[in-house]
């Protein structure tokens, strides 16, 4: 193609959208893409999972579902996996509460090793850093050791820690730390300082402020972190695969039916469960961002 | 350090011992958060194949970091990564296009149904990688079964998948970089007699490159790592290296894995650090 073709396409592209893209057609043509993208791929989509999940050679009928509810191996699946999920909720906000609140008043060096500890990981392959806790959690691995070393065990009986729902709530709590910390550190940035100071100098002690302001203050952060966690534990496949051994959750059971076996009525039906969690999430995810007065977009996802 | 002293003079136990606490959960969270990454590149210098421990008689050796000429080419790590490469490249380009166009109309202050629109928007961000997945297979099964067609796993359903799960980002930080943007830079160009190619190309663009090259890293970072949605979509012909790296846990040796594991790490430090460097990457988390 010719420079000035070339040319004369940008200045008509882009003075297009200087001339339409302030109005509500043009903006409505910007969207398009990835309106197309969300409609094609995603909401659409998602109905195909539903349809596949009531269509039985008996017609369309909830018998996938019927048999989910009946079965005791699925029941002992699904609140094993909102077990989890509820755990690794807890222990990340025990601990990303602390790391955000460190990182925003903690002073430069410790926030900015606080950022890059929990940003750092989040450009690791996921395969890569759960293998990390494989090394670390296994027979003779170094967790195991130390806590023999504690007292916990002995040489002869470890403590199992791979290959059941300790390993996976493990992997997970690290995975998904970085989603509790950053929406819990957007909001402590717009928390004064002077409020502290005040309670303080009106005689409440450390767990008074934690308690008394900065909870109540940080309550749409904390609720963003813990949707993103919880949704994020729920669906993970890679950390439950590896570090769960033949222990499964909803994700790999999901997973092994439609990689292992064309049972994809029943895979479905599985699916929409997680389905019907995550829309929840994402209602409540939005209120959230609302109420802390986030603007586009929001921390994303790990699985 | 004001978080060390957040009680200032107080002296009472309760406030000492949470004291405690805070600094237990702040030093154990990091040192838990690292600890993975530091296990696996320690893992990667140790010269005894088997066993978990992550340090042997005879390290620090490089005795695998020799043999990775081998590595790469028996275990079909080469091939590996460049369909990576190929797919994190394709995507990072179309979901950067796609979302730098949104986050324009985004952006523009009276639009309507901007709220309801955001939260289509970001639904990505929040919804299941495991579901976009089997969504995408559904709806392809679907028009198989409509048209009489059979759809297999190409290239083309990998680039679907990264494409839902990535556009998003750029939107956040290329609207962030738009909604700091201001007008009069373009109106003083084009006073000044630039053609509105010139104006795009010498004043918007490079404004607003910090925003875009921080949603194209993003991209590129999230799509080279996918595993689930590669799973389900990329079919028998193409292995992306993090279902490559799955696949060989079992198979391989922990420090032949490790080896493997600190060279994709420190790429991905290396371009994460160039990215931070040169757009300040971090500000748009």
């Amino acid at each position: 193609m010719s420079q000035g073709f070339r040319e004369s396409v940008s200045e008509r592209v882009s003075s297009a959208i200087s001339d339409h893209g302030e109005g509500a057609f043009g903006r409505w043509l910007l969207l398009a893409p990835a309106l197309i993208v969300l409609l094609a791929l995603l909401y659409l989509p998602t109905l195909f999972i539903l349809r596949e999940s009531v269509l039985t050679d008996a017609g369309t009928s909830l018998a996938y579902y019927g048999q989910i509810v009946a079965d005791a191996y699925y029941q002992s699946v699904a609140v094993r996996t909102v077990k989890v999920a509820l755990v690794v909720t807890v222990i990340d906000f025990a601990l990303g509460f602390p790391l955000a609140y460190a990182a925003v008043r903690g002073g430069r060096l410790l926030g900015g090793v606080i950022v890059i500890a929990t940003l750092a990981p989040l450009s690791v392959d996921l395969v890569i850093r759960t293998y990390g806790w494989y090394i670390l959690l296994g027979r003779g691995g170094l967790v195991t050791n130390v806590l023999v070393v504690l007292g916990v065990g002995s040489q002869s009986h470890q403590p199992q820690l791979l290959f059941n729902t300790t390993g996976i709530i493990i992997g997970l709590v690290q995975v998904l730390l970085p989603f509790m910390v950053f929406p819990i550190m957007t909001i402590l940035h717009t928390i004064p300082r002077e409020y502290e100071e005040a309670a303080r100098n009106l005689g409440a002690n450390r767990f008074g402020v934690f308690l008394r302001i900065l909870l109540p203050l940080s309550l749409p952060g904390i609720a963003a972190g813990m949707l993103l966690v919880f949704t994020n534990s729920i669906a993970a496949y890679v950390t439950p695969a590896i570090l769960g051994g033949s222990t499964q959750t909803l994700a790999t059971k999901i997973t092994g039916i439609f990689t292992t076996s064309n049972d994809w009525g029943l895979g479905s039906a599985l699916a929409m469960l997680l389905v019907v969690v995550a829309v929840l999430v994402i209602v409540g995810y939005q209120r959230a961002m609302e109420n802390a007065g986030g603007s586009v977009g929001g921390t994303g996802g790990e699985h | 350090m004001a978080a060390d002293n957040p009680g200032g003079g107080s002296s009472l136990p309760v406030s000492k011992a949470f004291g405690w606490l805070f600094r237990l959960l702040v030093y154990g969270a990091i040192v838990f958060t690292v600890a993975p990454l530091i296990a696996v590149v320690l893992l990667s210098f140790r010269p005894n194949p088997y066993g978990k421990a992550v340090i042997s008689a005879g390290w620090p050796s490089f005795v695998w970091y020799g043999k990775l000429p081998d590595l790469i080419s028996n275990l079909g790590f080469a091939s590996s990564l460049i369909s990576s490469l190929e797919v994190a490249i394709a995507t990072t380009v179309i979901s950067t296009v796609i979302g730098g166009l949104a986050a324009y109309a985004v952006v523009q202050k009276d639009f309507r149904y901007s709220s309801a629109l955001e939260t289509a928007l970001v639904s990505p961000l929040v919804y299941p990688w495991l579901l976009m997945a089997i969504a995408i297979l559904m709806a392809l099964n679907y028009v198989s079964d409509v048209t009489g067609l059979r759809f297999s796993m190409s290239i083309w359903t990998l680039l679907a998948g990264h494409v839902l799960f990535t556009f998003p980002y750029p939107i956040r930080t290329i609207g962030a970089g738009l909604q700091n943007y201001n007008e009069e830079l373009d109106e003083a160009a084009r006073n000044l007699g630039a053609t509105r190619l010139d104006t795009v190309r010498n004043v918007t663009l490079p404004l607003l490159r910090p925003g875009i090259l921080s949603g194209a890293a993003f991209v590129f970072i999230l799509s080279f790592n996918q595993y689930i949605i590669s799973l389900f979509l990329s079919g028998t012909s193409i292995q992306t290296v993090p279902l490559l790296m799955f696949n060989l846990i079992k198979a391989q040796s922990p420090p032949q894995i490790a080896v493997l594991g600190t060279l994709l790490m420190a790429g991905m430090v290396v371009l994460t650090v160039i990215v931070e460097y040169v757009a300040g990457m971090s500000r748009y988390i």
